[in-house]
């Protein structure tokens, strides 16, 4: 990529990838032309790049907890929780038993439909993932069904590093059904089974029940390993202490979590918070 | 708390409660959004009222000027949008406790006028 000296660098979770070019469109209403370079990722891969050292002035992230587990204090000094979300399982007119899947049956649908292929991000890489295994977990409870978490973690077809590859992987017809935020659903115009509030990982009220849910993870250091709790869905966004553009960031988190950005988070399916 | 749903053949909607009870919870202490979900299950058993709703409302209570947000940073946690009650708030608060006590007072009314024609007619 080229790059420019002046640039404003955002890096930012692929789920954000439309509501943050929105914002940045607003931001070059004061500052037309503003050179912005706009890079995606898992958030736990892009908080691994802040820590190896990547330069940027912006840093937003589908999990406020990446930050306190890989970047704060040393990095990063506060993040600003901005966005909500919830897990669904995302398809399309395309995908096999469209028409009968819902949400008691999805499981039947996904685990015994011969040839379905439903796909998952990566848990290492991305908060999407290790949600979705929170989700199978508390799905295997709250449907009383022994096992499903198992079943469910050696049935899926396809792992993308970032949530937003498994909306275009559905987009191309190369998987049937994916674990996917809300928000992305809606942006990308597929249909979703929405599923329980006590299993989406969308409502504070349910914060102890998800919590009951836990991932475990490779640590900061080789060798070490990270235990994830369940929580509801927070998206946070912070300005990395190596930031050379601070003032400018400030101006576009003004933006994003002011009038103009909670509107273009409401028009892609977050909820501003 | 329901939000429009009906309890009988007659439709209770108590949708309107949701800004008054989130006034309440923020004039007793000052609050950010995922507490006051949690807070407003304590007053909403049924549960009914979504999240989006709540955060929704709030923003709206912020443009009407009942409530104002700063960011609160925490030690442990994130900064979240912490919301305080203004002058207007408290007013619009008063307001609506006195609306509630006329509609206790017409909602006593009714039911002691239902339960004697009840009795007179020998239903139960």
């Amino acid at each position: 990529m080229k790059q420019h000296p002046d640039a404003l660098k955002i890096l930012h979770a692929g789920a954000l990838r439309k509501p943050m070019k929105e914002c940045i469109h607003i931001l070059r209403e004061s500052y037309p032309g503003l050179p912005v370079e706009l890079e995606y990722a898992g958030s736990r891969a892009c908080a691994k790049d802040v820590a190896a050292g990547k330069a940027a002035d912006i840093i937003a992230l589908a999990d406020y907890k990446v930050f306190h587990d890989l970047l704060i204090p040393d990095f990063v000094d506060t993040s600003f929780v901005f966005a909500t979300d919830q897990m669904v399982l995302a398809y399309d007119e395309f995908s096999p038993a469209g028409r009968t899947i819902n949400e008691n049956n999805w499981m039947d649908v996904l685990l015994t439909v011969p040839g379905i292929k439903y796909a998952r991000s990566d848990h290492r890489l991305d908060p999407c993932g290790y949600r979705t295994l929170m989700l199978w977990q508390l799905a295997e409870e709250y449907y009383h069904l022994p096992g499903l978490y198992r079943r469910l973690e050696n049935g899926w077809s396809n792992l993308y590093p970032k949530s937003l590859d498994i909306a275009v992987a559905l987009l191309e017809g190369k998987i049937d059904y994916g674990f996917e935020y809300l928000s992305v659903t809606r942006q990308m115009g597929f249909t979703s089974i929405q599923f329980p509030p006590e299993i989406n990982l969308s409502d504070p009220r349910f914060a102890d029940c998800y919590a009951r849910a836990k991932v475990v993870i490779e640590g900061n250091y080789p060798g070490l390993e990270t235990e994830i709790t369940g929580a509801p869905i927070e998206f946070a966004v912070a300005i990395p202490k190596n930031s050379r553009q601070k003032e400018l960031a400030r101006e576009f988190i003004e933006i994003l979590t002011g009038p103009r950005g909670e509107k273009v988070l409401e028009d892609n399916g977050l909820i501003p918070c | 708390m329901d939000t429009g749903k009906s309890t009988g053949t007659v439709n209770v909607y108590l949708d309107k409660m949701i800004q008054p009870t989130l006034l309440l919870l923020i004039y007793q202490k000052p609050s950010h959004g995922y507490e006051l979900i949690q807070n407003f299950n304590a007053l909403d058993p049924a549960g009914t009222v979504e999240p989006g709703t709540i955060y929704r409302n709030l923003r709206r209570m912020e443009n009407d000027g009942l409530v104002l947000s700063t960011w609160e940073t925490s030690e442990s946690g994130p900064a979240r949008r912490q919301y305080k009650i203004t002058a207007l708030g408290i007013e619009s608060l008063r307001e609506a406790a006195a609306g509630l006590e006329h509609q206790r007072a017409q909602i006593q009314e009714f039911l002691q006028l239902y339960r004697k024609l009840v009795k007179e007619s020998g239903n139960n």
